[in-house]
C-alpha cells in the first residue's frame, strides 16, 4: 500500500486532523504523536495512515482501520480550515504557541483548541479556578458569581467549565470586570452545551477565552468532563471548590490539582445543605477555606493575610436597610403561632401599631430594570426585607415571622422582586446578594 | 293470559320506566325474554323458574313471553326477576291483577325466593312510572330517599302473602334517619404548612382547583384528605345528584342515607380511563370523578396516573359533565368535583430545595411532561409544598381547626351564591368585570404582569377569580385591593417556577 502523505500542509493541520480522530481518547491521542519523543503531527498522521501503530490492548483492529480510512480520505488541510473559519487557533504541544501553563504538566493536552485571547493564560497571570456543581443552591450561585466578580476586579484571571450551575455563575460574574474570564469547554468549541449556555459561549468567545481539547464538531462523552477537569486543574494557580455534591465531578478536579500541587480551596457552605457536602468535607480534611475572594487572594500571593480585620463578614449580602423603624421582633420569637394564616397580621398590628412602620406606605413606582434603590421600598417592605434569609425561606416561615397575611406579603415581596432583591422559588423566597 | 307489572330500568345514572309485559298462552312449553335485555336479564328465566318452585307455586307448562317495553331501552341486570314473576303470577291467575294497585316492582330474585337488592335503586325508584314502589327489604331505605312511598317484603312467598291480603304487609322501612357521618379528619391535626393551610382554605371557599407540588412527606396528602371537611353540606338538589350516583355504582350500601357531606374519592394511580371517567363492558358504571360529583377528587401522584386518564379529566372539569360513549350506548353522569391534585416536583420528589435533586435533567424533563399544559392550567392554584422543618414544627401551636376554618369558608361561598354562582371559580367570564371589579393598583399589577410575559389571558381569568375568593374570605368590598391580586398571583407561580429550579 502505498498512500502519500499530503506534502505542505503546516503540522497544525496535522493535529487539527488527528483530533479529530473517533473514539481517541487524550491520552492516545499524546502517545501517537510522541512529542517527548520528538515526534511531530505529520508523522503521526502518516503512521495511522499505513495502519502502522504499535499494537495496545486497547486498540482493536477495528479502530485502526476506521482511523486509517478516515485519514485516508482527509486532507488534513480541511480540518484546519474548519477551525479557521470557525475563528479557533489550533495549540499543539512542541509547536510554537502552546500555552507555558500546560507545557510541563503532568498530563498536557496534545492538541488545544482556542476562541480568544491567549495571552488571558499567561503564565505571569495570577489565575484561579472555580469550580462546582451543576445542581448548586442559590447560595452557591451566589457564591460564585460574588467570588467570579470580585476576583475578576482584582485583575484575577478566573477559569471556569461552561457548565450550567457554578461554572455559569463564576464566569457571568466575571465576565465585563477587570480580568479576563477563560471557559473550558468538554465539547468542540461549535457544540454549545448546554445549550442554555449559549449566550455565555458567545461573551466568552469576544471577550475572554474559550479553550476545548476536543476538535470541532464533537459532543460530550461521560468522560470528556473528567479529562477537561485535568486541563482546568493545569490552568490553576489555585482552585476553589465553590459547592460540591459529596462524589461531586468538581473534586475530581480536586484530584487533579493535588496531584499538580495546586492549592484547593473550599467556600464553606451551610452544613445541611447536600450541596455543600463536599466543599465542606474537604475544609473539614484541611483544606484552607475561601470565604471570599480576599481569601483567595491570600491563597495567590496577591495581598497579605493580616488584611482582614477580626470578625469581618462577607460582603456579599446586601447593604442592611438604613431606614428601618419598627418591623418585627427577632426571628427567635417561637410559640406564638400565628392561629389563622389569613388574619394574624391584625393582631401583629396592634401590638407594634405603635411603632407606626407596619403600615405600607406607597412607594413610588418600581425603578426599571431591577436597579435596586433602598430608599424607595416602604418601612414594611424593609422590614419584610431582613426576614428573607440568603438561603431559601419557605413561604410558611415567612408568614410565621412575619405574621402578615398573605396579600400583604405578597405584595410586599412582589416589591422586593422588582426591585431585584429577592428571588423567588418553589414555595420559597431567598435573597440576593448585592 | 296478559299481565302488565310496571317497573324502572337503569340507564347510566338515570331511571327509566319500564313496563314487563308477561304473556302466558297455550302450545310448546317456552320462556322467552323480549326486548334488549342482556345477559343477566335473560337469565331472569331461570332465577324466576326456580323461585317459583321453591316459594311453592306452579310452573306453567306453556308457551310464555315476557317482553321489556319499551324495546328501545337497554335493560340491565336482574331488577326485572320480581316484576316477570309476579306477572307469571297474575297471567296465570294466582294473584288478582287488580291487588297490585299502583304499584311498580323493582328486585332480583334468589333461588329460594328470597328478594334482593339492585344498583341504582334511588334513581329507578325516582323513575317508577305509578305512586308506589315496592322493593327488596335490603333496598328499603335506599329507595325511600327519593321520596316516594315505598313497600319492602323479603320474600316472594311473603310478598304473594300480602297481594292476597293473607298476611298484612310488611312494616315499610323506617322514616330516614340523619346519617351517622364518619368524622372528617381536622385541620388542626397540620402542624406547620401556613401556606398549605391557606390554600387548602382559598380553595375550599371558592371551589378553586388546588395543586400541591412537593417532597414525600411534606403533608400534601394529609392537607388534601381535609379539605371535604371544609366544604358547606350539599344542598338538598346536590345531595340526591350525588346519592344517585352512587346508588347507580351499587355504593350506598344497606344503611343508605343520603349523602349529605361532599364526598372525598382519592383513585390509585393505576386507575384506567374507564374507571376514572365512567364506562364498563355490561353494566355502564359511573366513574370516580362522578363519584365526586359536588365533592373532592384527590388525585395522589398525579403524574403517576397514565396520561389518557389524566387528559380524559380535561373536559369533564371544564363541563361539569361527562358523555361516555360506547358502540351500543351513550351515557351522561355529573362530574362537578374540586379537583385536588398532589405530585412530586421530579423523580426524586426533592426537586424544591435547590441543590438537593438527584435527577438528571433529562428525566426531569420527561417527568414534567406527564403532566399536560392544558391539564396544569386548569388549576387556579398551584402551591409549592416543601417540606417543613422539625424544628419549625416544635413552636408552632395548632392552628385554626377545620370547624373555624369551614364557617369563613361557608361565609365565602354565601357570598359567591349572591352572584348566582355556586362558587367564584364558576364565575363567567363575561360576569367578572361586573362581579370583580379591579382596583386601579390591582389592574396596573395585573397590567405589569402581562407586559412581562409572565401571565397569560386565560390565566388571568383564573387569577381574577382566585382574587374575588381572598377578597371575599378577608371581608373586602368594593374593588379588588392590589393585595389580594398579589396573593392570587403567588398562589398561581410560572410554571418553571413551579418545578424548581435545579
Amino acid at each position: 500500500m502505498s498512500v502519500q502523505a499530503p506534502i505542505g500542509a503546516p503540522e497544525e493541520a496535522y493535529a487539527a486532523g488527528l483530533a479529530a480522530l473517533p473514539e481517541l481518547v487524550p491520552a492516545y491521542l499524546s502517545r501517537l504523536l510522541d512529542i517527548d519523543g520528538g515526534g511531530v503531527p505529520s508523522e503521526a498522521w502518516h503512521r495511522v495512515m499505513t495502519g502502522n501503530l504499535e499494537p495496545r490492548r486497547e486498540l482493536s483492529a477495528d479502530r485502526v482501520e476506521t482511523w486509517r480510512r478516515a485519514v485516508q480520505s482527509q486532507d488534513p488541510r480541511e480540518h484546519l480550515a474548519r477551525c479557521r473559519s470557525l475563528g479557533l487557533s489550533v495549540l499543539v504541544r512542541g509547536l510554537p504557541g502552546y500555552p507555558a501553563r500546560l507545557a510541563h504538566d503532568p498530563a498536557p493536552p496534545a492538541v488545544l483548541f482556542a476562541r480568544g485571547d491567549l495571552s488571558f493564560i499567561d503564565q505571569s497571570r495570577p489565575t484561579a479556578v472555580l469550580v462546582g456543581t451543576r445542581r448548586c443552591s442559590g447560595y452557591g450561585r451566589q457564591m460564585a458569581q460574588v467570588l467570579g466578580r470580585h476576583l475578576s476586579e482584582r485583575g484575577v484571571v478566573v477559569v471556569s467549565g461552561m457548565a450550567a450551575g457554578i461554572d455559569a455563575a463564576a464566569q457571568s460574574g466575571a465576565l465585563g470586570r477587570e480580568g479576563p474570564v477563560v471557559g473550558v469547554a468538554a465539547t468542540g468549541l461549535d457544540v454549545v452545551y448546554p445549550a442554555s449556555s449559549a449566550k455565555l459561549w458567545e461573551r466568552l468567545g469576544a471577550e475572554g477565552l474559550l479553550l476545548s481539547e476536543k476538535a470541532p464538531g464533537h459532543g460530550a462523552l461521560p468522560k470528556s468532563f473528567v479529562y477537561r477537569n485535568r486541563v482546568m486543574a493545569g490552568l490553576a494557580d489555585v482552585v476553589v471548590v465553590v459547592e460540591s455534591h459529596i462524589q461531586g465531578g468538581a473534586l475530581v478536579t480536586v484530584d487533579e490539582a493535588v496531584r499538580r500541587g495546586r492549592t484547593v480551596m473550599a467556600v464553606p457552605g451551610p452544613v445541611t445543605s447536600a450541596a455543600s457536602a463536599g466543599a465542606n468535607a474537604l475544609i473539614a480534611d484541611g483544606c484552607p477555606p475561601a470565604r471570599d475572594a480576599l481569601d483567595v487572594q491570600v491563597a495567590l500571593g496577591l495581598v497579605r493575610a493580616s488584611r482582614r480585620r477580626a470578625g469581618e463578614l462577607v460582603d456579599v449580602a446586601p447593604p442592611p436597610p438604613r431606614r428601618r423603624q419598627g418591623g418585627w421582633p427577632s426571628r427567635s420569637r417561637s410559640g406564638a403561632g400565628p392561629g389563622h394564616p389569613g388574619r394574624p397580621g391584625q393582631d401583629q398590628r396592634q401590638s407594634q401599631g405603635s411603632d407606626g412602620g407596619l403600615e405600607p406606605t406607597r412607594r413610588p413606582p418600581p425603578a426599571q430594570g431591577g436597579e435596586k434603590d433602598l430608599a424607595e421600598l416602604s418601612d414594611l417592605e424593609l422590614a419584610l426585607l431582613d426576614q428573607v434569609d440568603a438561603t431559601p425561606t419557605r413561604m410558611d416561615v415567612l408568614m410565621a415571622r412575619t405574621g402578615l397575611a398573605p396579600g400583604e406579603l405578597a405584595l410586599g415581596l412582589d416589591a422586593l422582586d422588582q426591585a431585584g432583591l429577592v428571588e423567588a422559588g418553589p414555595g420559597w423566597w431567598a435573597r440576593i446578594a448585592g | 293470559m296478559l299481565a302488565i307489572i310496571h317497573s324502572a330500568a337503569l340507564d347510566g345514572i338515570e331511571g327509566k320506566p319500564i313496563r314487563v309485559e308477561v304473556h302466558v298462552s297455550s302450545g310448546l312449553p317456552a320462556f322467552n325474554v323480549v326486548g334488549q335485555p342482556d345477559a343477566a336479564c335473560r337469565e331472569a328465566r331461570d332465577r324466576v323458574r326456580a323461585a317459583l318452585l321453591s316459594s311453592g307455586f306452579a310452573w306453567p307448562l306453556q308457551r310464555i313471553t315476557v317482553n321489556l317495553a319499551p324495546g328501545s331501552v337497554r335493560k340491565v341486570g336482574a331488577g326485572f326477576d320480581l316484576p316477570i314473576a309476579i306477572g307469571l303470577l297474575v297471567a296465570t291467575g294466582v294473584v288478582a291483577a287488580d291487588c297490585l294497585g299502583d304499584c311498580s316492582l323493582i328486585g332480583e330474585l334468589g333461588l329460594d325466593g328470597s328478594l334482593r337488592g339492585v344498583p341504582g335503586i334511588v334513581s329507578m325508584v325516582d323513575r317508577a312510572p305509578t305512586r308506589a314502589v315496592l322493593v327488596p327489604e335490603a333496598a328499603g331505605a335506599e329507595a325511600a330517599l327519593a321520596g316516594r312511598r315505598v313497600r319492602t317484603a323479603s320474600s316472594l312467598r311473603q310478598l304473594v302473602a300480602a297481594l292476597r291480603g293473607e298476611e298484612p304487609w310488611p312494616a315499610p322501612p323506617p322514616p330516614l334517619a340523619e346519617g351517622h357521618l364518619p368524622a372528617e379528619p381536622d385541620l388542626s391535626d397540620v402542624r406547620g404548612q401556613l401556606y398549605g393551610r391557606w390554600a387548602v382554605e382559598v380553595a375550599a371557599a371558592g371551589g378553586h382547583h388546588l395543586l400541591m407540588v412537593g417532597p414525600p412527606g411534606a403533608g400534601k396528602t394529609m392537607l388534601a384528605e381535609r379539605l371535604p371537611g371544609l366544604l358547606p353540606d350539599l344542598s338538598d338538589q346536590e345531595a340526591m345528584d350525588t346519592t344517585r350516583v352512587w346508588s347507580a355504582a351499587a355504593m350506598l350500601g344497606e344503611q343508605a342515607s343520603l349523602i349529605r357531606r361532599p364526598p372525598l374519592r382519592s383513585p390509585h394511580h393505576s386507575a384506567s380511563v374507564a374507571s376514572l371517567v365512567g364506562g364498563g363492558a355490561y353494566r355502564i358504571r359511573p366513574g370516580e370523578i362522578s363519584l365526586a360529583h359536588n365533592g373532592v377528587l384527590l388525585l395522589d401522584e398525579m403524574a403517576e396516573f397514565p396520561r389518557a386518564a389524566l387528559d380524559g379529566l380535561r373536559q369533564p372539569l371544564e363541563e361539569g359533565w361527562v358523555t361516555v360513549c360506547r358502540a351500543r350506548w351513550v351515557s351522561r353522569f355529573p362530574s362537578r368535583f374540586l379537583l385536588v391534585g398532589a405530585t412530586n416536583p421530579c423523580p426524586c420528589g426533592y426537586g424544591l430545595s435547590p441543590g438537593c435533586c438527584r435527577c438528571n435533567p433529562a428525566s426531569k424533563a420527561r417527568y414534567a411532561q406527564r403532566l399536560s399544559g392544558p391539564l396544569l392550567d386548569r388549576f387556579d392554584l398551584r402551591v409549592a409544598i416543601p417540606k417543613t422543618d422539625v424544628a419549625d414544627l416544635m413552636g408552632i401551636g395548632a392552628g385554626d381547626s377545620s370547624a373555624v376554618v369551614a364557617r369563613r369558608v361557608a361565609k365565602a361561598r354565601r357570598m359567591a351564591r349572591k352572584r348566582g354562582v355556586a362558587c367564584n371559580a364558576r364565575i363567567p367570564v363575561g360576569a367578572l368585570d361586573e362581579v370583580a371589579p379591579l382596583s386601579s393598583e390591582a389592574a396596573l399589577h395585573l397590567t405589569r404582569r402581562l407586559d412581562a410575559g409572565r401571565l397569560n389571558p386565560r390565566g388571568l381569568r383564573r387569577v381574577r377569580r382566585v382574587a374575588r375568593t381572598l377578597a371575599d374570605l378577608g371581608e373586602h368590598f368594593g374593588p379588588i385591593r392590589e393585595a389580594d391580586v398579589a396573593a392570587a398571583l403567588g398562589l398561581r407561580p410560572d410554571e418553571d417556577v413551579l418545578r424548581g429550579a435545579a
